[in-house]
């Protein structure tokens, strides 16, 4: 059987290319109604609205209609603003295939009536011949695509959204407006977003695996809070791999309950998060921690174009020397081990610090910076070792570089790392607000030790998916951090 | 013997696919055996178990280094005082590393492999690796590796695995609810793969 591709669910993707929008228990005096009509209109879709108000069409008022049946073409995507049994209704009630389906709504299981998502997912698949019917919801805000202008959504959102290369699935609508802000505030442009609510019906990641599909999206951020098959996330993992995205994965809520002691060893040991984070590495998801490392990873790989070098190792190299040991502190708490370099890079390193090093990953390069091209030497010197392939810098003095001097050591790093096709992260190791949105060609920045490991760790898990295995010994060193990670 | 979980000779039946080697055991199904399964026993050091317990070590059914004939009537007696019957007896086997493989139904269902480092701490030490079933062998080989760097012992685990798990997804009336094999050893010449221990939980054994 062929392997899935992003492309084999477009009936996903449609939904953010509507012909249509139907609106159902659409009232003038509810904000979440103009709302959600007047962000239609001010981002640009032209096509059809159809309001639907059964009472104000009754009533003889201009612009209603009393149902979906009385809409003439397409129906489009369809916004249900009820909730529970009505909602549930509604959706049964339409005559013709629509595009999709967002109930915004709750009153189903959290109301003690996950009847009602089943039935939702019966008329989901089966209410039409062909492809399962979108449902987003219930509890959805919505979807948007900055690539059409196409704002389906209530959600909280900037004034503007750069229209950029980073997907977003989210089971929080709360989280859809926090990472659409975080990401506006970085200046990291946005593709296209889906909240997908509960996601019963159809589930954040067939949700993912479809935006993996769009030429535009180079990466896509998932936030999900329930698992409901793990084969899900291994249907992901191989769309992502076929693709050649990357897919990061947080999961909120998952459980540290052990089972009972009286079981087996194997089944004792099953923890939801154990579990579901070892599937979600297996499958090539990248998982991190929090929705903040949503935007942060996928900030570092389109910074660093998702490049993919072979080396798989962390270096660090400091331009000031106690700074490197207080990141080295952080990258542990990451699960990242410094490896130490071969000989050969020992010995280039030492002739590049004047042989005053004592340690050499983390490497102060202080010793060397009073030279002439010392940043440069060392940090090439790195590169040449095929083991390494994510390189942190970091900055002496913070960021923004506070002086031309270390301005150049910077971008001596930055060039060095460019030329041996790695992956790179500048960092500061105390967060400095007024870095502002200060970049550097090719790499990605950091500010503080806390977004400097966690860009580091999501590069060099990027980094691993996509290097060739070349030894026994890389395997190990993947798969025993592996083994003795509990929080993913 | 617990009727939730099986051990034994039972257990060897229903893992009879899985590529690994069993000890020689001499069963003892009551005192009026003891005699007999002695004569069986070929060589020293023994290994004596009481079966039908879910944690044998941890309940102390479980004594290793069983030196010769006269300690070996007194462990079989004793166990059957305390445990009752029927008690194995098997050779014991020099080896290095414990692991431990296993399958268990997870709560969506689905069935997860896991391995790792094993014997009576398995899961103080906490150092396995699930994956989702089914598995591919270079993904076992890859999680196996974690614990290893000898190949062809890799291959051997990995393949174990995968059989293992070939049971637990066979088993299509859902009758198994999880199977530990701990500990699987390597003998001392690092050659055979051997299950020093097996237990299949039954799916009604699941809290």
């Amino acid at each position: 059987m062929a392997e899935m591709t992003g492309k084999d669910l477009d009936y996903i993707r449609a939904t953010l290319r509507p012909s249509a929008v139907t609106i159902v228990g659409y009232s003038p005096d509810s904000a979440g109604s103009t709302n959600l009509l007047q962000r239609l209109r001010r981002n640009g879709f032209t096509g059809p609205v159809h309001l639907i108000n059964r009472r104000r069409a009754e009533r003889g008022e201009s612009g209603f209609l009393p149902s979906a049946r009385a809409v003439r073409g397409d129906l489009g995507m369809v916004y249900v603003l009820l909730e529970g049994p009505a909602a549930v209704q509604v959706v049964q009630d339409l005559p013709r295939r629509p595009a999709g389906v967002v109930i915004f709504g709750a009153g189903f299981t959290e109301s003690g009536r996950p009847d009602l998502e089943a039935e939702l997912v019966t008329w989901a698949n089966g209410a039409f011949d062909g492809s399962p019917v979108p449902v987003y919801g219930p509890q959805s805000m919505g979807i948007f695509s900055t690539a059409n202008g196409f704002f389906g959504t209530n959600a909280i959102l900037p004034e503007r959204i750069e229209q950029g290369e980073v997907a977003i699935v989210t089971q929080s609508g709360s989280l859809l407006c926090t990472i659409s802000r975080t990401a506006s505030a970085r200046n990291l442009g946005l593709s296209r977003a889906i909240a997908v609510g509960n996601g019963r019906v159809t589930s954040a990641f067939d949700a993912a695996a479809a935006l993996l599909g769009e030429a535009d999206v180079s990466v896509v951020v998932v936030y999900a809070e329930a698992v409901p098959e793990l084969a899900l996330l291994r249907n992901l993992g191989q769309v992502a791999r076929v693709e050649q995205k990357p897919v990061l994965l947080c999961l909120g809520g998952v459980s540290l309950a052990g089972r009972a002691a009286a079981y087996s060893h194997t089944g004792a040991m099953a923890t939801e998060e154990r579990v579901v984070g070892a599937v979600a590495r297996h499958s090539g998801l990248i998982t991190v921690r929090s929705p903040e490392e949503l935007i942060w990873g996928a900030e570092a790989l389109i910074d660093n174009a998702l490049r993919t070098p072979e080396g798989t190792g962390v270096a660090l190299i400091g331009f000031t020397g106690g700074g490197v040991i207080v990141v080295a502190d952080e990258l542990a708490r990451h699960g990242i081990d410094l490896t130490v370099p071969s000989t050969d890079t020992v010995d280039r390193i030492r002739l590049a610090v004047d042989g005053h090093n004592t340690t050499w990953n983390p490497v102060d390069g202080g010793p060397a910076l009073g030279r002439p091209g010392g940043v440069s030497e060392i940090t090439r010197a790195y590169v040449a070792d095929p083991g390494f392939g994510v390189y942190l810098g970091l900055a002496g003095g913070g960021l923004p570089p506070p002086t031309r001097v270390h301005e150049l050591q910077v971008e001596a790093f930055a060039q060095a790392v460019l030329d041996g096709g790695a992956l790179g992260v500048v960092g500061s190791y105390v967060p400095d607000e007024s870095t502002g949105a200060w970049k550097i060609a090719g790499l990605t920045t950091a500010r503080g030790g806390n977004e400097l490991a966690a860009k580091a760790r999501i590069l060099r898990d990027w980094s691993r998916l996509n290097s060739p295995l070349r030894s026994v010994q890389d395997l190990q060193d993947q798969a025993s951090e592996e083994s003795c990670q509990v929080t993913f | 013997m617990s009727g939730n979980v099986l051990s034994g000779t039972e257990v060897r039946s229903i893992l009879g696919g899985v590529p690994i080697a069993w000890p020689a055991a001499v069963v003892i199904k009551s005192l009026g055996d003891i005699g007999q399964a002695i004569n069986d026993v070929r060589s020293f050091p023994v290994v004596v178990k009481a079966e039908g317990l879910a944690h044998r070590h941890a309940s102390g059914g479980v004594w290793t280094g069983v030196r010769d004939r006269d300690a070996l009537v007194a462990s079989v007696r004793a166990f059957g005082l305390h445990f009752g019957f029927p008690i194995t007896v098997t050779p014991y086997l020099q080896h290095n590393t414990e692991y431990i493989l296993g399958v268990t139904r997870y709560q969506t269902g689905e069935c997860l492999a896991m391995v790792g480092i094993g014997g009576t701490a398995v899961e103080a030490r906490d150092q396995t690796i699930y994956l989702l079933l089914p598995v591919a062998r270079r993904e076992a080989v890859q999680a196996v590796l974690a614990f290893t760097s000898e190949m062809h012992q890799a291959g051997q685990l990995a393949d174990a695995m995968i059989a293992l798990g070939e049971v637990m997804v066979a088993d299509g009336h859902k009758r198994y609810g999880s199977i530990d094999l701990n500990p699987v050893v390597f003998d001392e010449g690092g050659g055979t793969l051997y299950a020093l221990d097996a237990k299949v939980f039954l799916a009604d054994s699941v809290p």
